[in-house]
């Protein structure tokens, strides 16, 4: 009896379980196939990167013939098949060991610090929700508010910078380099503090915020009123009763959230220096070090599938609840008069009463202001150097200071909007797009061979975790505006897909759909006209919050140094450069920093104030 | 109750782990294990087969010793295993006295003659291809007098012998017992040398941990452990110095006035001896023209690309040599920003209405800020320059392939000329595509020129030959900088800044 299931769901469960195994095998094999590409089109050779400049063209030639590198696509394709088959995942062509030693090395690095930052964020951030929910008219309510806000508006590798600053530059009482001495816990104790800190906010945050709702919902429910009127203490009933239901889409979050955990960590690991999966990762795409790239992110897809597979029961449940209850089961003002601009006309009316949303859209235009109006605003031109007046503080002449070049900052941040912004909005309208519409198809045929098709397809890329296959993607095109946009729609677009097949299961039984069918309509037609703007709200909400996500992304990927090309002012170049001086200059990390957070704020609060708006419980209330 | 116990137990947790960060953060250095950051990890530990002279050649000379060696602190050659050694008319016989009793690390027995000509012969044994077989070209053979007496026999006089190969990694003395026990792949990682240190453990990306080897011949080591940590960032180093996590590392350019003021620290700065250059491709518009190239030469202003990436640590380069080798070209011409000269010659070449560049640098701060300098002083000229980012596999293949218009690039030297000069008469590794008959008829013969005032003429000459075809506009020779701790006596640097771990010791 998982989960407290009935029996003969206990049935339907096993039948599900099996299935989603057997999933398993196709979506692995398009993984590997998926990583075999990225590898092999990745342009330079990982001989000259690791022989360097004494490299004779011999040499070269020998390791390449060891590794198969000059054998034909085909051919390499076998091999690779071939060594995961006997369970070798080769050997890393630069330091000559084993990939799999290297990976067993790197694992528990990594391990310890995801299960450490997401126990100590979902113990406190539950205990946090749930008391918060409990008294509710204490102060401690806005204390979660503000701790989820800052915890959602604070990307990790912010965090993590902003914490080093702090805790190890100016006050050093915290170490800031590696993972602690082998064999020493107290040593690697105190070397996790700081990057399971930075990993762990975000989910604090967002636990507690979640953890409350649904312990607000639940202490609404007819049972706990039962309880309360057979006079069970106030405490047993909120923490024995209410909060085992309250905290259920908590638990289905963490499941999946190990997966964007991991993404995360790779910031954290490299910042911090810590030897695990994602700096392997990321060390093995700079060295083009293809056996070792592919092993480690191939097994660290096998982890988290094993780690998914048991959560991803309840989260099926969970989705199907969340679509009924809230913005999946379509108001009948959608359905009623479909008409786009009253879809527009009913979210505006909503958002305006929710007064976060505002606050956020104000931002967000100021944004837009700066972006469209950066040459008329900005007091300075942003490429412009001035090298005798570099690494001045903010002061009269330049209010955030300059750089290292003596560019004017404050100019730099306001076309570093321009990038931010086209970023999201590319990427975001080019993956909502392409995801909506593979979306809809998949599930006006569902159980067809094109609706598997799809899901797998999904699934292939769903099994990456999200950052690291846009930092190969741009890897293997090349750092530019263009390729950046595309790398994030790529790894976004599934999202959408799912729930936009979700929507159009349930929007495809409606009798509007039935009559169209009937009159005889063609299929596209129908797809276009009549499914599509019913299902696109909840996408809406999706896309207000994958904005924010984008804006960070931007930012991790340019502080990588594989975002646009120097000297185009964007906040993670920005990012880095403050990161190199934070020693003498905490200006030039500190300004971008706010940039970054001010905007992730704007953009949660506006897309929360959406996702309200277009929630009928919450209209309500 | 039970919410209560939690709380309880996650407050003691975070009690726990304050009082013990303050704990480390008080706790005395430990006086028996030395910490120094590297910049990236190594990739092997045979001498035979070095990768990179940045990462690897501190370690390989703890590990190893060579017959001579540089003596700790100068260039000066001094005697290392071989006592003494006697060097034939012709120049091409040079017979080596070995020092009896010296041992390998490991219990791998006593070093002999043996040891010595399998050491030089594998890297000519065409069979293996080794990296370093250019600079043993000139060897024939080795032959083995008795167990300590051993004669190399050279194809031509090698003028370089004992300034550049023998004290290099290219001449130490492994252990051939290991070496062929193991084979070459094992053996990579698991060096036998005679050197005061042996290899403890290796943890790639993590640390190389070497400890003092107990039977050594030569005076002890100071320090027991020593342990070399791969840091990529600056700030990471920087960071690490301050909280003690490392006891020698470097920082930021800019950075380093600030561990001057700081009296926790000590500050060594020496001259690095490598070349940094903006290198013009001359195999394809727009730089196949030469006016075009005199004209951009013109168009950067050199002293600021420098100010600005090395922070007033690092002076101008004029010429592909570093200052202090003996065929250093000290009259070469000094280049200075005159935008209207270079109008004038790109309206000669008739593009007056400006071109584009494309600039390929690699993924590092330094280059990138050089890159965004150029770009802004070329602008003044009417060029355009398009930066382009690669990382270093990249960078180096499509340098090597000629794609580039324009790319940054370093070389490092040893005090050599043949050394750093010998490539751009080379195929492989000659990113500007440049091809001088006149050059390569110079660099073949500096080779083997006895004379040292007739082989300097030859490399000065080799020198205006770049400067008249303007390929190249020299950047800067860098600055290799350490910071220490205040405890740590760095004992002595090379003059290139690199470091002797054996005479570290605490005070």
């Amino acid at each position: 009896m998982l989960y407290g299931l009935r029996k003969s769901e206990g049935d339907r469960m096993l039948k599900y379980v099996i299935k989603r195994t057997l999933w398993i095998i196709p979506t692995l094999l398009g993984v590997l196939i998926v990583l075999f590409a990225l590898t092999y089109l990745m342009p330079g050779d990982p001989a000259s990167a690791m022989l360097g400049p004494r490299a004779t063209p011999a040499l070269v030639k020998e390791l390449n013939q060891r590794m198969h590198f000059d054998k034909s696509m085909p051919v390499r394709l076998g091999y690779y098949l071939l060594g995961i088959a006997r369970g070798d995942l080769g050997t890393s062509v630069w330091s000559g060991h084993k990939v799999s030693t290297l990976i067993a090395n790197a694992l528990p690095h990594t391990m310890l610090l995801a299960i450490t930052s997401l126990g100590v964020a979902a113990l406190s951030g539950i205990l946090l929700g749930a008391f918060a929910a409990v008294r509710r008219e204490s102060p401690i309510g806005g204390v979660v508010t503000i701790v989820s806000l800052l915890g959602v508006a604070v990307p990790d590798f912010v965090a993590a910078l902003l914490l080093m600053l702090l805790f190890s530059v100016k006050i050093p009482l915290l170490p800031a380099l590696g993972a602690g001495d082998e064999g020493n816990p107290l040593s690697i104790a105190v070397h996790l503090i700081l990057p399971a800190t930075a990993l762990g906010i975000g989910w604090l945050g967002y636990l507690s915020r979640l953890t409350r709702e649904s312990m607000l919902d639940v202490l609404d429910s007819d049972y706990i009123r039962t309880a309360r009127a057979f006079a069970v203490p106030k405490r047993s009933i909120a923490y024995r009763y209410a909060l085992k239901n309250a905290v259920i889409p908590s638990i289905t979050v963490i499941g999946l959230g190990v997966g964007k955990l991991l993404g995360g960590a790779v910031f954290v690991e490299i910042i911090f220096s810590r030897p695990g999966l994602g700096k392997l990762i990321v060390d093995a795409v700079y060295a083009r070090d293809f056996p070792w790239f592919r092993a480690a992110f191939w097994w660290q897809r096998y982890y988290l599938f094993s780690l998914i597979l048991l959560p991803t029961y309840r989260m099926h449940l969970w989705i199907r609840e969340f679509s009924m209850l809230n913005i999946g089961n379509t108001p009948p003002e959608f359905t009623l008069k479909h008409k786009w601009y009253d879809t527009v006309r009913v979210i505006f009316r909503a958002l305006i009463k929710v007064r976060g949303g505002l606050w956020g859209g104000i931002f967000i235009l100021i944004m837009l202001v700066c972006a469209i109006g950066a040459y008329w605003i900005s007091p300075y031109d942003p490429n412009v150097q001035d090298i005798p007046h570099r690494f001045a503080s903010p002061g009269f002449e330049h209010f955030m200071g300059t750089d290292y070049l003596g560019r004017d900052i404050l100019s730099r941040i306001i076309y570093g909007s321009r990038i931010a912004l086209l970023v999201a909005f590319g990427a975001v309208s080019l993956s909502s797009i392409v995801g909506v519409f593979l979306g809809v198809i998949a599930g006006y045929n569902e159980g067809k061979k094109i609706d598997y098709f799809i899901i797998w397809l999904f699934d292939v890329i769903r099994s990456f975790p999200q950052i690291i296959l846009a930092l190969a993607i741009v890897a293997v095109t090349g750092p530019s505006l263009f390729n950046l946009i595309v790398a994030l729609a790529i790894t976004a677009f599934p999202f959408y897909g799912r729930v936009a097949r979700a929507q159009t299961l349930s929007v495809k039984e409606a009798d509007y759909i039935k009559a169209a069918e009937a009159m005889g309509l063609k299929r596209l037609e129908i797809i276009i006209r009549h499914i599509t703007p019913n299902i696109i709200a909840p996408v809406i909400v999706c896309m207000g919050m994958d904005m924010a996500t984008m804006i960070v992304w931007e930012s991790g990927l340019s502080f990588l140094g594989l975002g646009v090309r120097p000297p185009t002012a964007s906040w993670g170049i920005m990012l880095r450069n403050g990161y190199k001086y934070m020693q003498t200059s905490p200006w030039m990390l500190l300004w971008p920093a706010a940039a970054i957070i001010a905007a992730m704020i704007a953009f949660s609060l506006f897309s929360e104030g959406l996702r309200s708006s277009l929630d009928p419980k919450e209209r309500e209330r | 109750m039970k919410i209560g116990k939690i709380f309880i137990l996650v407050t003691a947790l975070l009690l726990l782990f304050s009082f013990s960060a303050s704990a480390k953060g008080s706790q005395e250095q430990e006086k028996d294990e030395l910490k120094i950051a590297t910049w990236e990890d190594v990739n092997t530990f045979d001498p035979g087969w070095m990768t990179s002279g940045e990462r690897e050649l501190t370690i390989m000379t703890c590990l190893y010793n060579g017959l001579v060696k540089y003596k700790e602190g100068s260039w000066e050659i001094v005697p290392d295993l071989a006592e003494s050694w006697e060097i034939s008319k012709d120049g091409k016989e040079i017979t080596f006295y070995l020092q009896k009793g010296i041992m390998f690390h490991k219990g791998y027995g006593e070093m002999t003659a043996e040891d010595v000509k399998f050491s030089f012969e594998r890297i000519i044994d065409p069979a293996v291809e080794s990296p370093e077989k250019g600079q043993w070209g000139l060897l024939d053979h080795v032959e083995v007098i008795d167990s300590y007496t051993v004669k190399l026999i050279l194809k031509d006089q090698k003028v370089n012998l004992f300034t550049s190969t023998l004290p290099m990694n290219t001449g130490m003395i492994v252990s051939k017992k290991a070496a062929e026990e193991m084979g070459q792949e094992k053996f990579s990682k698991n060096p036998i040398g005679t050197g005061p240190y042996e290899l403890a453990s290796w943890d790639p990306k993590s640390s190389v941990e070497l400890v003092a080897f107990a039977d050594y011949w030569g005076e002890k080591p100071k320090i027991e452990k020593v342990t070399f940590i791969p840091i990529v960032e600056d700030t990471t180093s920087e960071t690490a110095l301050k909280t003690g996590e490392i006891d020698i590392g470097r920082s930021a350019m800019i950075n380093v006035n600030n561990f001057e003021k700081d009296s926790r620290f000590n500050v060594y700065f020496k001259a690095a001896m490598k070349t940094y250059w903006l290198g013009l491709t001359v195999n394809k518009p727009p730089f196949d023209n030469l006016k075009l190239r005199e004209a951009f030469r013109y168009a950067v202003n050199v002293d600021d690309i420098v100010e600005a990436a090395f922070f007033g640590t690092a002076s101008r380069a004029n010429t592909v040599l570093p200052p202090g080798l003996p065929d250093f070209w000290a009259d070469a011409p000094v280049y200075t920003q005159n935008i209207e000269m270079a109008k004038k010659l790109m309206a000669a070449a008739g593009k007056s209405e400006g071109f584009e560049v494309r600039l390929y640098i690699p993924a590092s701060d330094t280059e990138k800020i050089m890159a965004e300098v150029i770009k802004a002083d070329a602008a003044k000229a009417g060029i355009e320059v398009v930066i382009e980012v690669k990382e270093i596999g990249a960078f180096n293949e499509a340098a090597n392939n000629g794609e580039t218009d324009a790319y940054i690039q370093f070389y490092t030297s040893t005090i050599d000329p043949d050394y750093i000069m010998q490539w751009f008469a080379a195929e492989s590794w000659n990113p500007s595509q440049w091809h001088n008959a006149e050059y390569a008829e110079l660099i073949k013969n500096g080779a083997s020129e006895i004379d040292p005032k007739k082989r300097t003429q030859i490399y000065l000459n080799a020198q205006k030959v770049i400067d008249k075809d303007a390929w190249a506009i020299w950047l800067t020779h860098g600055t290799k900088v350490w910071i220490a701790r205040n405890n740590v006596d760095i004992g002595s640097i090379y003059p290139n800044g690199r470091l002797t771990p054996w005479t570290i010791s605490f005070k």
